[in-house]
């Protein structure tokens, strides 16, 4: 423990240069602007400045870099609440509660919920990354692909939570999202599937394009459609920054959405995305007001944003302790260390202490600066975007959905894609279908197809998913987590029945 | 079982030979005879938007299910799961979940459909996005994405000519300088450009 801390003091004093500390924020500013254009992914950021470091001293070029991550899965939060367009993957949970804020004029709680949120969630899986990444990678090892599919199995689980009362058509919802995954080669034994003869479709529907078309070409369409003039003007927003006991209220679910971000950033493939989902539904689960989310609930917002952040120290777990990438953009500066002949792996914390406690260090010293550029940055940028008259607005969503879904692959179908999608978001949204759960359904089947494949082809037979503790277990809680709304629904009613058959005795 | 896959596989095969523009011509022919099915009766009219989303779900999985008979897929591959197990999972529990939402429509838990508003700009707009995606390769995406922008500022009543010009030159050199510069994202010239240069 005293270790630890008198490396981690050395990390710090490291880092007290001017130079080092210049890179922790221009990282994080670039970040935070890649993040916030969609289609300009983390991972895609990360590299774009890669070759950057070449010139730099190892410990300089992979602060820059852990800089520009933990900037990037902030930034997607700032278009999320402004104008419901998410601009990485990740942060397309806050949009569920963050553009309905925005909406009714509460922009400043937004943008400053889900600014601390983040802070919060990237330091405290900053602090779980130095004291348990060695235990944690060991139950990253643990993980065989039963363990996958019954995590995505969970994952799935949120549906419940995010239709609501619609949950027929959320399961629907998800059902295309699940069944359009399946389309371009197949994972396991590189089949064409639904492919049409398109090549640009080999590689299957990317994410980006069917975010930016659910979410921001349906929300403008939809818009539009009910578009009468500049009717708009007029409405009050209020910049104000959340107080510091609103934040101390959502201590908790900082927390508890933090630690879920770290956990399930920890395995590889599994990411931000599925950690903000699966942490929005525990709030929801756990909230004394669960019918205000989707609608502008507080806890909404930093349940996706602290679970995102999380991540990204769960991402670096089996980063450094293993050399294995918890994530896209894990993968990169596996690839920026080694560019610098540092090789991940349990050696690296015994022969390179300097270099991993600098890093864990510059992991706290990026999120302070997040904050700091937080403050100053995003208001402008929703006063922005608020000040903008819609007829310039809609019109500038619609071209930078076009250029985010091209900038991706640059392929021209994946915009066409976009479009569709667009379209497809405006009907749901007019004809009350959740959107949301078509993305989980797009981010889980690829993960549980090869999961259920190598899971079959491990064990020769499905006795994988029930002889398999871990994997018991975690059907066990999707179970419950479905089981238990439809209980207390039923303890509800019938509590309504005899209060009710209570008053006719009475009358 | 292996009836069913003789009877659907010519099928399968035939839908995976044709053009995927036919395919969606025959899709919205069939989508527009359930909008007057749908018609007939006063009680599903109120819903039919709704049933309009859900049956055009039901048909995109049930090509779906017909295209999986086209797969091609070695004995060899044929053990626990094949190319088809996850599509058939997924279309497979489409069934009872659209029998519960058309269910649930017609209880009128949802209630009735919204009437519509604009429609025709929301249309129009995206008709506009589709053609200047396609006009990329013509006249390039920044004359593209320029005139996207001046067309859809009119149809939305803005008559300012300094914003009409003003707004698609700095939306240009804001595209220009960050991607193409700055991001080395190359985006489209089109032909017009690169055959005049």
């Amino acid at each position: 423990m005293l270790d630890i801390l008198s490396y981690l003091g050395q990390g710090f004093i490291n880092l007290i240069d001017v130079t080092a500390l210049l890179l922790v924020m221009a990282g994080v500013a670039i970040g935070i602007i890649g993040g916030a254009i969609p289609g300009i992914s983390p991972s895609m950021a990360v590299a774009l400045l890669l070759p950057v470091t070449y010139s730099l001293t190892p410990v300089q070029g992979i602060i820059l870099l852990m800089g520009i991550y933990t900037g990037a899965n902030y930034g997607g939060a700032i278009t999320a609440i402004a104008i419901n367009t998410p601009g990485t993957p990740s942060s397309a949970v806050t949009s569920f509660d963050g553009y309905p804020l925005c909406q009714q004029g509460r922009t400043g709680e937004a943008m400053g919920i889900a600014l601390w949120a983040s802070v919060a969630g990237g330091i405290i899986s900053t602090i779980i990354l130095i004291f348990f990444s060695i235990p944690l990678s060991k139950v990253a090892l643990k993980f065989w692909p039963s363990e996958y599919f019954a995590l995505c199995f969970m994952g799935l689980t949120t549906v419940a939570t995010l239709g609501g009362k619609q949950w027929q058509k959320a399961l629907a919802a998800v059902l295309l999202g699940l069944l359009i995954n399946t389309m371009g080669i197949d994972p396991i034994y590189g089949i064409r599937r639904f492919t049409f003869g398109i090549n640009a479709l080999y590689d299957g529907i990317p994410m980006v394009p069917v975010l930016i078309g659910l979410f921001a070409l349906g929300e403008v369409f939809s818009n539009l459609e009910k578009f009468k003039g500049e009717g708009e003007k007029g409405k009050t927003v209020d910049y104000k920054w959340p107080p510091f006991s609103l934040h101390w209220k959502l201590k908790w679910s900082y927390i508890r959405a933090s630690v879920i971000g770290c956990i399930i950033g920890i395995f590889p493939g599994a990411g931000g995305t599925i950690a903000s989902f699966i942490s929005y539904d525990v709030e929801k689960r756990l909230s004394k007001h669960p019918e205000e989310f989707g609608h502008g609930a507080l806890a909404g917002v930093s349940a996706g944003e602290a679970a995102d952040n999380g991540s990204i120290g769960g991402a670096m777990v089996p980063l450094l302790s293993l050399g294995i990438p918890g994530s896209a953009t894990a993968a990169v500066l596996i690839g920026a260390l080694q560019i610098h002949d540092i090789t991940p792996g349990p050696e690296l914390f015994t022969k390179q202490p300097d270099l991993v406690y600098t890093l864990f260090a510059s992991m706290f010293v990026a999120n302070a600066c997040m904050a700091f550029i937080g403050v100053i940055g995003t208001k402008g940028f929703a006063r922005l975007t608020n000040s903008l008259p819609k007829r310039i607005l809609y019109p500038m969503i619609v071209a930078f959905s076009i250029l985010g879904s091209y900038a991706v692959e640059r392929s021209v179908v994946h915009v066409v894609l976009c479009l569709v999608f667009g379209l497809l978001g405006w009907l749901m949204k007019k004809y009350k279908y959740p959107a949301s759960p078509v993305v989980l359904g797009v981010v889980l089947g690829k993960l549980m197809e090869e999961n259920l494949s190598r899971a079959l082809m491990v064990s020769g037979d499905w006795s994988s998913f029930y002889t398999r503790p871990l994997t018991v277990i975690l059907f066990l809680i999707s179970i419950a987590a479905i089981a238990m709304p439809m209980i207390s629904d039923a303890r509800k009613k019938k509590a309504g029945t005899l209060s009710a058959d209570a008053e006719e005795d009475v009358d | 079982m292996k009836a069913i896959e003789t009877f659907l596989k010519p099928i399968g095969t035939f839908l995976t030979n044709i053009n995927p523009i036919f395919l969606l011509l025959g899709f919205v022919v069939i989508m527009v005879g359930f909008f007057f099915l749908f018609g007939l009766s006063k009680k599903l009219k109120a819903y039919r938007g709704q049933m309009m989303v859900i049956t055009g779900l039901c048909l995109f999985f049930l090509l779906f299910y017909l295209l999986t008979f086209a797969f091609k897929i070695r004995k060899a591959q044929m053990v626990y799961t094949t190319a088809s197990t996850m599509p058939h999972v997924w279309i497979f529990l489409m069934i009872p979940v659209a029998i519960m939402v058309i269910t649930s429509i017609l209880n009128g838990k949802s209630g009735t459909d919204e009437p519509f508003g604009r429609w025709i700009l929301t249309l129009g707009v995206a008709v506009a996005a589709f053609i200047s995606v396609f006009l990329f390769e013509y006249i390039g995406y920044y004359l593209s994405s320029a005139l996207l922008l001046v067309l859809m500022m009119f149809l939305l009543r803005e008559r300012k000519v300094a914003v009409l010009v003003g707004v698609p030159i700095g939306w240009v050199l804001f595209t220009y300088f960050v991607f193409a510069k700055l991001l080395f994202i190359s985006l489209p010239m089109g032909s017009l450009w690169t055959g005049l240069f």
